[in-house]
């Protein structure tokens, strides 16, 4: 009896929820306005917050977009539009010959926001200080650069130990800090104060809690660039950013395909789908597991996962296959031409017989020598349907898969240690500079570059071919040839599937005509509140291209 | 109390407090991965930076996690000896302010809900004992049972869509209106429990069943002993007898309760916190363990842990307050 009514009562309150969640929707939809006209540019602009630290470049957190905050108030010598680089504190710049020489001329008449000018001293100094004190983001790692010359107040060289094809893509994220100020500053860590987020840049920091995750941006009048579009940016917290979205506290939400027939019609929301520049990768373990060395057992796992039905299952169709080349379709220098993998598990059945790999016991499992094709996958909490969609399909191809789901960041220790045998990652910056197939596949790749975590060796890739393609592309200065390279590098990953990147995801960007209608995406990153060109009046330098 | 008594309790202090530091030390260390080793994202979409090999060693030295285990732990202990707990890794800034910003918060919702809670439940408890079997204790019984079913977080999210979706009468999220500057403090204090309000409410239901029940159950108990009936055959009335001495006596037990609750709930508010977007100390621990912010969760459990020992010392108090015959 008693029972009983607790399951009642239970289910009332279920009943009660679906209703209220009805309502919401029901809400939303009276919201329909009519087709309102675009804003080019807003007085108050309202984003979802949350604390990523003091917006300076040493105290910002590591986890989330704290590096684009630091953005809205530093310059960088260049800055990124939707097509690639542009110049920004650097009007322009000549190269030496031999590549080790960039003579940067700086733009004049440039002054930090509390009133003292900008000098090529400023560049110099943040090569050398960051030197001693590394930088959360956007610090150019040692060994490439030797020195720094001030030529004059505007002028300023480069000189770097040795050629490197991507030493322009690195300044577009270094940040320029005041020497006036920082020189006397020992600890940047725990430099907290007001004078911390004095930069050149468009915006300066009105107001930041970080107990409560808010952040007030206010346009800088005296900003040398292009007008800021926006007078006041305000990041606040939200506990769910669509609700806030919803009720109008947030101008702007990226979100997932089942919500979207609410907005699908209402034409005062622009709705824009972000290029697939976050994806999960899903990798093999050569060195633990040396018969998974064999290329042909790679592609069958390659044939026998069905990348689309992950598209379709776990992201309801918002992302887009994996390519065994690596580089999203998105990304500026895709190669379309590369073996595509379909799903075809007569053809991963094929490959396998051809590896030997062949289930004699009938248990469905393939073996070879008295070792079964049998692996531990393992993978974060949050991706366990992923791994089950995957075992199944395995299954049909005679590969047996136990799911291990792991606390993020036990998955990345393991990942880093080499203590696994399959395992999937998620995360972002599959659209910056292609570099990134060099530190991340070539085992003798030098240095590691931040952005990407250099695992070749770590999970045994190992291709000559590749390595020596690796470090041409490194030198190469020219871009042309430099993405012939980058093409044929991808044709060497898609034939030899060192890892399988599972999907890219795509989620679909909401905002509100009339409040601000001028977000972009930089070429590189799926964000468009990441983008500093997002805030400015896309003209000058900043024009659209 | 004897001076031995006192001394032995003490010890037992000081030995439960080492232990405590001990483990608050070595148990996040035992976690698989470190703070700087990051790969991957939790959530789809989420940037990472993911640290250079210079990057991790510059920030390994600067925290003193290059050091050895043992150093580091005696280091820890010098340091705590000096009132200083250390920096916290995510928030470059000493982990006695970080605790100093966020436990406040915590602190006000937990003890809020405590009382609201403990006085609702006395009261739903007693007039359910009194009308022991009738037809509103069962409905009371069953309703508050199948209240305690429904988890926190659920019951934050509901109440979210009640009173900050349907009705908007509440905000969504957060401590404090953002930016808001107050002509006076009593502006402020509005403002505050304009926000706290419904985290305090939830919490506050998530602990009432408890409460209630014990509070039922014991008087029911009472009401059974010796001077209960003898308070009755002396004549005295109904509502004195419940009150005075049923209730006073089956107090005891609810007080330990709200003893426990109050250092429990320092780290169990963290559900409604995140439901609420409430910047207290369980999320920030929370944030801690994600990203192996070793100092800010020691320092976090230490106080934690310290205020469950002082409720329990000041339920020794109180226990003998209420009943005279506990000595020792």
């Amino acid at each position: 009896m008693k029972k009983r009514g607790i399951i009642l009562i239970s289910v009332a309150f279920v009943c009660l929820a679906v209703m209220l969640a009805g309502c919401v929707s029901e809400g939303s939809s009276k919201t329909t306005g009519n087709t309102a006209t675009p804003a080019r540019s807003a007085d108050v602009v309202h984003l979802a917050g949350g604390d990523y630290g003091y917006p300076q470049p040493f105290t910002i957190y590591p986890r989330g977009p704290g590096s684009s905050k630091v953005t809205m108030i530093f310059d960088s010598l260049l800055e990124r539009d939707e097509k690639g680089l542009i110049p920004w504190l650097a009007e322009s710049w000549t190269v030496s010959p031999d590549g080790k020489e960039y003579t940067f001329k700086l733009r004049k008449n440039v002054r930090w926001q509390d009133g003292s000018p900008f000098t090529a001293k400023d560049v110099k100094f943040t090569v050398e200080y960051e030197k001693g004190h590394v930088p959360i983001s956007g610090g150019i790692e040692d060994g490439i650069i030797d020195r720094v010359e001030v030529i004059d107040d505007n002028t300023v060289k480069f000189v770097l130990v040795r050629p490197i094809s991507t030493f322009l893509y690195k300044l577009a994220s270094f940040k320029i800090i005041p020497q006036h100020i920082y020189s006397s500053v020992y600890d940047p860590t725990t430099f907290l104060d007001s004078a911390a987020v004095i930069g050149t840049g468009p915006y300066t920091l009105a107001e930041y809690n970080k107990e409560h995750g808010s952040y007030r941006f206010v346009a800088y009048d005296g900003f040398w660039g292009p007008k800021p579009a926006i007078k006041t940016v305000e990041f606040i917290p939200v506990s769910d950013a669509l609700i806030a979205f919803e009720q109008g506290e947030i101008d702007f939400t990226s979100i997932t395909p089942d919500v979207l027939d609410r907005f699908k019609n209402n034409p005062a929301i622009r709705l824009v789908e972000q290029p697939a520049f976050w994806g999960y990768e899903f990798y093999f373990n050569m060195k633990k597991c040396p018969e998974l060395g064999d290329r042909n057992v790679r592609q069958a796992f390659a044939y026998a996962i069905d990348r689309n039905e992950l598209v379709e299952k776990i992201q309801r169709g918002a992302g887009k296959p994996g390519n065994m080349g690596i580089l999203p379709d998105d990304h500026i220098w895709y190669n379309s031409d590369q073996p595509q993998y379909k799903f075809d598990v007569v053809q991963a059945r094929a490959l396998l017989d051809r590896a030997g790999w062949k289930d004699n016991d009938g248990d469905g499992i393939r073996e070879k020598d008295g070792k079964k094709l049998s692996y531990t996958l393992s993978l974060g909490s949050e991706e366990v349907r992923i791994g089950e969609l995957i075992k199944e399909r395995l299954k049909d191809a005679g590969i047996d898969i136990q799911v291990k789901a792991l606390e993020s960041k036990s998955r990345d220790a393991n990942l880093k240690k080499g203590d696994f045998e399959l395992l999937i990652a998620g995360f972002g910056g599959w659209g910056q500079d292609a570099d990134y197939l060099r530190t991340r596949y070539s085992d003798t790749a030098s240095g590691s570059a931040s952005g990407v975590a250099p695992l070749a060796a770590v999970f045994g890739y190992h291709n000559d071919n590749l390595n020596a393609l690796a470090a041409k592309e490194l030198v190469e200065l020219d871009d042309a040839k430099r993405k012939q390279i980058v093409f044929d590098m991808q044709r060497i990953l898609s034939e030899d599937v060192p890892t399988i990147p599972l999907f890219y995801t795509t989620s679909i960007d909401a905002w509100p005509i009339s409040t601000y209608d001028e977000w972009m995406n930089m070429y590189d990153h799926h964000a468009r509140t990441q983008s500093k060109l997002s805030y400015l009046v896309r003209e000058g330098l900043a024009a659209k291209r | 109390m004897s001076e031995k008594n006192r001394e032995v309790i003490l010890s037992r202090f000081v030995i439960t407090l080492l232990v405590i530091l001990a483990l608050n030390f070595f148990l996040p260390r035992m976690m698989p991965g470190d703070p700087f080793s990051t790969i991957s994202s939790d959530v789809q979409g989420e940037d990472v930076i993911i640290m250079t090999e210079e990057q991790r060693e510059y920030y390994s030295h600067y925290y003193g996690l290059d050091l050895p285990l043992h150093e580091q732990f005696v280091v820890y202990l010098s340091n705590l000896v000096h009132g200083d707990l250390g920096k916290s890794i995510q928030y470059k800034m000493p982990v006695t302010d970080v605790i100093l910003l966020h436990l406040p918060w915590t602190i006000l919702i937990v003890l809020c809900a405590t009382v609201i809670s403990t006085i609702a439940g006395v009261l739903l408890g007693t007039i359910s004992a009194r009308n022991r079997r009738k037809g509103s204790d069962r409905l009371m019984m069953t309703g508050l049972i199948a209240f305690a079913e429904i988890p926190s977080f659920l019951l934050g999210l509901i109440l979210l869509l009640i009173f900050c979706v349907f009705f908007r009468i509440f905000p969504l999220a957060g401590a404090v209106t953002p930016f808001a500057h107050y002509d006076s403090i009593l502006d402020q204090a509005r403002d505050i429990a304009y926000h706290a309000f419904l985290p305090i409410i939830t919490l506050a239901l998530a602990q009432l069943t408890g409460v209630y029940l014990l509070t039922r159950n014991t008087l029911i108990t009472v009401s059974t002993k010796d001077y209960i009936r003898t308070a009755r055959a002396k004549g005295l009335g109904e509502h004195i007898v419940w009150t005075r001495h049923a209730l006073r006596n089956a107090l005891l037990p609810v007080v330990t309760r709200t003893g426990f609750m109050i250092g429990m709930l320092i780290g169990g508010a963290v559900l409604v916190e995140s439901v609420f977007r409430y910047p207290g100390i369980g999320s920030t621990l929370r944030t801690a363990v994600v990203g192996r912010d070793y100092p800010l969760i020691q320092g976090i459990l230490l106080v934690v842990a310290v205020s469950i020992l002082l409720c329990n010392l000041v339920v020794d108090r109180v226990y003998q307050k209420l009943d005279p015959r506990v000595d020792e």
